[in-house]
């Protein structure tokens, strides 16, 4: 029994993250190193279409993500804060533009380009300016607006987006005299749609009772759908990863042994603490759900490249409409038999929390599903009250017991 | 003679100085809940001291929260008074850092005493006096035995709650633990040395650096404070009464002000 | 006392007119942003009316991070829904997108979402608004059963026109150094005009008679931000050796700078105006705003730039950075004081006041 609980849990493939991480950013040196374009993208920017160009894209997000997680973001965010930006800022723009500021002598190369899509959050077009500013590099700004209903993927909406998609190519072509292609495109189009295929067919193997995938895999093996789509090392990734969660399922092996409580999380991780997967999972709570984990699977169709991927752009998770959320929240609490949900308010981001009580509401007074919210960072550990959100944790599944 | 008069939350000080601006006699008393009472009995101490009395004073300005309620012939902002007061005592400071009873200030001011930038905190405990006040009572030990305490320390606890009323239980819980009072202590200086700290990067660390205010006195503090900023700042000898000072520096002023077209 | 009684009253309760209305059987569309083109609700024969912070506290529907300044304005729509017919919300910045998300689970009434492109440089963007522009009329059209013609739209155009050259010309009254009405005055007439009906407020400015103000020899400041309400703001400046001499607020000239063109087609004169109009901390190229506030200091000889914000505002935060490190290198000083509801922080907000004036009085 004993040595069953010592054995670590989650998934091998996943701890080929860290080299495929490592990789990301040697590439980009070299590119770098080689004089080859390398941009700047905020998430759901669609870097198939870098890649097709040979301009190679990193995500300061990523970046801040995994500043966090390996305890080395205070020297960005105090930068930052030198300079005079407020602790209140988005702590992925404050890890950035400190990194930025401080010379870049880091993992990312600094960027020939910086390229953003306005559709997870406006923050992400005063960032981007803000860097622009300091670095004085050539900004691309590209506006999907909030999806408010379906016939905005069909209608001027989905026109005003793949216009400026071609904005963006002629850009990248004369700032960088580079040569669109389209085959090129298509080909990583394809792949990155396999991945995409390959990610959502493992998460919908969560459904399954016990859960093989938990919170702390789903956190890591996101990063090739980060910035790494439309490459074969992605489709690479994902298929290793499928193949062992199918081994796990056939085996009825899951995350836990003993699953209490199967849960939805609402919200981006929290880089620094993963340790608090680890306490709801010592309680028994598995993490079977996540719309973060989701969002970054996008089927495309190869047929119409820059249409489909204008339609990825409109359709990341927070850029659409509310109903067409919940409805989605409402499906998923059905599919993977939730429990009870836990939301975190995240002071990074007011883009996902300003709503997430309404949501909250709805889904306790309508649909009866029990839920906790905590507020935190997402990767400032200085804004985490750890006693207080365990506190409330212990709670919240008390309650779940009872009911 | 001219008279200063700094009307803080927590402590009125008074600060009488002659027309070459030398402090002669100055006075701390509890500012209590009435300004106009405090800022009297301030005054009265200060001209005791050095035997005068209000006659002998041509000007007072006052400065500080409570600024209008004293009787005064003008007024003058804490930052400028704190900054004028610095300057005169030590041209070469171009950064000030204030910790007051109920709020905390970071000062940068040029070679001619001139204020640059600052930054306040106002709405925060944490940062200021009061939470120590708060924790000393919590310890059962008077705010001058915490200097003391904090040089004992072994092993300084790492507090991790960022609020006042929040450090409180976590204080508590430490010291139920077993943790020892000096090292409570040691980690508490260091978080509000933390916030301090936070609060004063906006404004930058350009030497010399000062602190001023009475939590300037506390030698635990200090330490703290200069470890996070990584230099030794400029200690005023009695770092109370800095912005007083400052307010009877511009009475002087303005005195020879109001009579420039006349002599 | 320049200001008529019926202005400064309105300015300390705004919504005390909205009895008004509803007494007279007046449609009213509550509005949140300067980016809405009051014209077209004109048009449809309702009345805008600018929804704001005044008189309420934060909601308890939103965290406690999110800017209070849209948390108060969501508490504001939510308590008051029965004086209006609708609402019309502008995707400008996140909180303020966010509210239509909150809105929509909670009221029954017609809400419309205005999406404004954030590069409104790109010629594109200016297409994309145009056919905003019309989805919003048709939003008008079917929810009101009401039919807005190229007339009804010109003509509303013309009003809407009339009335911002008239606070423009206040003004620029001032740039001669002439103080001919105090800042605090001429912030009441700008916000009437956004709860007034226009024609009445109109009337009311031209028969203005403009005495020189006592805020001669004060310092020079120009005031940067985003909305200002509590004009006790203004106030604090003024009663402390200030004067606004000129701003950037949404709340001031950036609601009435430039006026509409004359075109063969309102709705693109419309869209023109409305995204070209002074740069927004929210939306436009961050270049662009820089310089307009170098040229408004210049232009109006600013000695200092004041940022009022709200706690939280990203935008700001964000460029406040930016003006700093600008408006230093031509040696003109700045500061950011921020708040969360400037009616009881008036204390603290005063003291940051006189301490940046005197700082740069000497």
């Amino acid at each position: 029994m004993s040595s069953q609980r010592e054995k670590r849990r989650g998934l091998q493939t996943t701890r080929k993250i860290g080299e495929l991480i490592m990789e990301h950013f040697s590439k980009a040196l070299d590119a770098k190193a080689q004089g080859k374009p390398v941009a700047w993208i905020t998430v759901f920017t669609p870097v198939e279409l870098l890649y097709s160009m040979d301009i190679y894209p990193v995500a300061p997000e990523h970046f801040g993500a995994m500043c966090s997680a390996r305890g080395f973001i205070m020297e960005f965010l105090e930068g930052a804060e030198k300079s005079g930006y407020s602790q209140s800022l988005c702590s992925y723009s404050r890890c950035g533009l400190g990194y930025a500021i401080s010379g870049m002598k880091g993992l990312m190369p600094p960027p020939d380009f910086l390229v953003t899509f306005r559709n997870s959050c406006d923050v992400y077009v005063k960032w981007w300016q803000s860097l622009s500013m300091h670095l004085g590099t050539p900004l691309f700004v590209g506006e999907a607006p909030y999806v408010l209903a379906r016939e905005d993927l069909d209608n001027y909406v989905l026109e005003y987006v793949v216009k400026q998609l071609e904005q963006l190519i002629k850009m990248a072509e004369e700032k960088f005299g580079l040569k669109f292609d389209m085959e090129k495109l298509v080909s990583a189009v394809k792949l990155s749609d396999k991945a995409s295929e390959l990610w959502l067919e493992t998460l919908k193997l969560r459904r399954v009772k016990p859960c093989p995938l938990g919170g702390r895999d789903s956190a890591s093996d996101i990063f090739p759908l980060v910035v790494m789509q439309g490459t074969g090392d992605a489709v690479k990734f994902y298929e290793e990863l499928l193949g062992e969660v199918k081994e796990k399922v056939d085996k009825r092996e899951g995350i836990i042994e003993n699953e209490r409580f199967r849960l939805l999380f609402d919200g981006i991780w929290l880089w620094y603490a993963f340790d608090l997967i680890k306490y709801f999972e010592d309680r028994g709570a598995v993490f079977v759900y996540e719309p973060y984990s989701e969002a970054w699977a996008s089927r495309l169709d190869a047929s119409k490249p820059l249409e489909s991927i204008a339609r990825k752009i409109l359709t990341m998770g927070l850029n659409i409409d509310i109903d067409l959320r919940i409805e989605r929240f409402l499906e998923s609490i059905k599919e993977f038999q939730i429990d009870g949900a836990v939301l975190f308010s995240n002071r990074s981001c007011k883009s996902w929390s300003a709503p997430q009580l309404v949501t909250a509401e709805i889904l306790s007074e309508k649909f009866n599903v029990p839920y906790l919210i905590f507020e935190a960072d997402m990767a400032d550990p200085r804004q985490y009250a750890e006693a207080q959100v365990k506190n409330r944790i212990d709670a919240f599944l008390e309650v779940l017991g009872e009911s | 003679m001219y008279a200063g008069i700094d009307a803080g939350a927590s402590a009125t000080k008074a600060v009488i100085v002659d027309k070459d601006s030398e402090i002669v006699s100055y006075s701390i008393v509890p500012s209590g809940i009435n300004f106009k009472v405090s800022s009297e009995e301030a005054l009265k101490k200060a001209l005791t001291t050095s035997d005068l009395s209000l006659e002998d004073i041509a000007y007072t300005v006052s400065t500080g929260y409570g600024r209008t309620l004293v009787n005064a012939k003008a007024t003058s902002s804490e930052i400028a008074c704190i900054s004028r007061g610095i300057h005169k005592l030590f041209p070469s400071v171009r950064t000030i850092i204030d910790v007051g009873g109920q709020d905390s200030k970071a000062i940068r001011i040029d070679v001619n005493g001139r204020v640059l930038d600052f930054v306040m905190n106002d709405k925060c405990a944490a940062g200021t006096g009061r939470f120590l006040e708060v924790m000393s009572n919590i310890l059962g030990k008077h705010i001058e035995e915490l200097s003391k305490l904090h040089f004992k320390a072994s092993n300084p606890v790492r507090m991790s709650s960022t609020c006042t009323v929040f450090a409180e239980s976590e204080v508590i819980s430490h010291i139920s633990q077993g943790s020892e009072i000096a090292d409570a202590i040691a980690g508490l200086h260091e978080a509000i040395a933390e916030r301090i700290y936070s609060m004063s990067c906006r404004i930058g660390f350009e030497k010399d650096v000062a602190l001023t205010g009475g939590v300037a006195k506390n030698k635990g503090f200090v330490d703290a404070l200069s470890k996070k900023i990584g230099l030794i700042p400029t200690l005023p000898e009695e770092p109370q009464i800095v912005c007083a000072f400052g307010a009877a520096l511009a009475a002087i002023k303005r005195h020879r002000e109001s009579f420039g077209n006349i002599t | 006392m320049t200001i008529p009684n019926n202005v400064r009253d309105l300015c300390k309760n705004p919504a005390t007119i909205l009895n008004q209305y509803k007494n007279s059987g007046v449609k009213v569309i509550g509005y949140t942003c300067s980016y809405v083109p009051e014209e077209l609700i004109i048009s449809a024969g309702l009345q805008p009316y600018r929804i704001t912070n005044v008189g309420a506290t934060t909601s308890a529907l939103t965290p406690s991070f999110v800017c209070p300044f849209a948390s108060a304005v969501l508490e504001n729509m939510l308590r008051l829904e029965n004086f209006f017919s609708g609402f019309v919300l502008a995707h400008t910045c996140d909180p303020m997108w966010r509210l239509y998300d909150i809105m929509k689970k909670k009221i029954s009434k017609p809400l419309f979402l205005l999406r404004v492109p954030h590069d409104t440089e790109n010629e594109l963007s200016l297409d994309f608004f145009r056919k905003e522009i019309l989805r919003f009329k048709e939003f008008l059209e079917e929810n009101f059963e009401v039919k807005i013609d190229d007339n009804a739209l010109f003509s509303s155009i013309g009003l809407c026109n009339k009335s911002r050259s008239l606070l423009k010309s206040i003004y620029t009254s001032n740039s001669d150094g002439n103080y001919k009405i105090s800042a605090f005055d001429r912030f009441h007439l700008v916000l009437a005009s956004m709860w007034m009906p226009k024609a009445e407020l109109n009337a009311q400015v031209k028969a203005l008679t403009l005495n020189n103000s006592e805020t001669d020899g004060n310092v020079r400041l120009h005031v940067n931000g985003t909305t200002v309400y509590d004009l006790n703001l203004i106030r604090a400046i003024e009663e402390s050796g200030g004067f606004v001499a000129s701003d950037d607020l949404c709340t001031g000239s950036r609601y009435f700078w430039s006026n509409v063109e004359k075109s063969q087609d309102p709705i693109s004169a419309l869209a023109y105006r409305y995204l070209k109009r002074t740069p927004c901390p929210s939306q436009g190229p961050l270049g662009d705003r820089l310089e307009y506030i170098n040229f408004m200091v210049r232009e109006f000889r600013a000695q200092g730039v004041i940022t009022f914000t709200e706690r939280f505002c990203d935008p700001i935060l964000y460029d406040s950075v930016h003006i700093r490190n600008m408006i230093a290198k031509n040696g003109v000083p700045t500061i950011v004081i921020d708040y969360e509801n400037p009616a009881l922080e008036i204390g603290r907000i005063k003291t940051r006041v006189e301490a940046f004036i005197e700082s740069i009085g000497g």
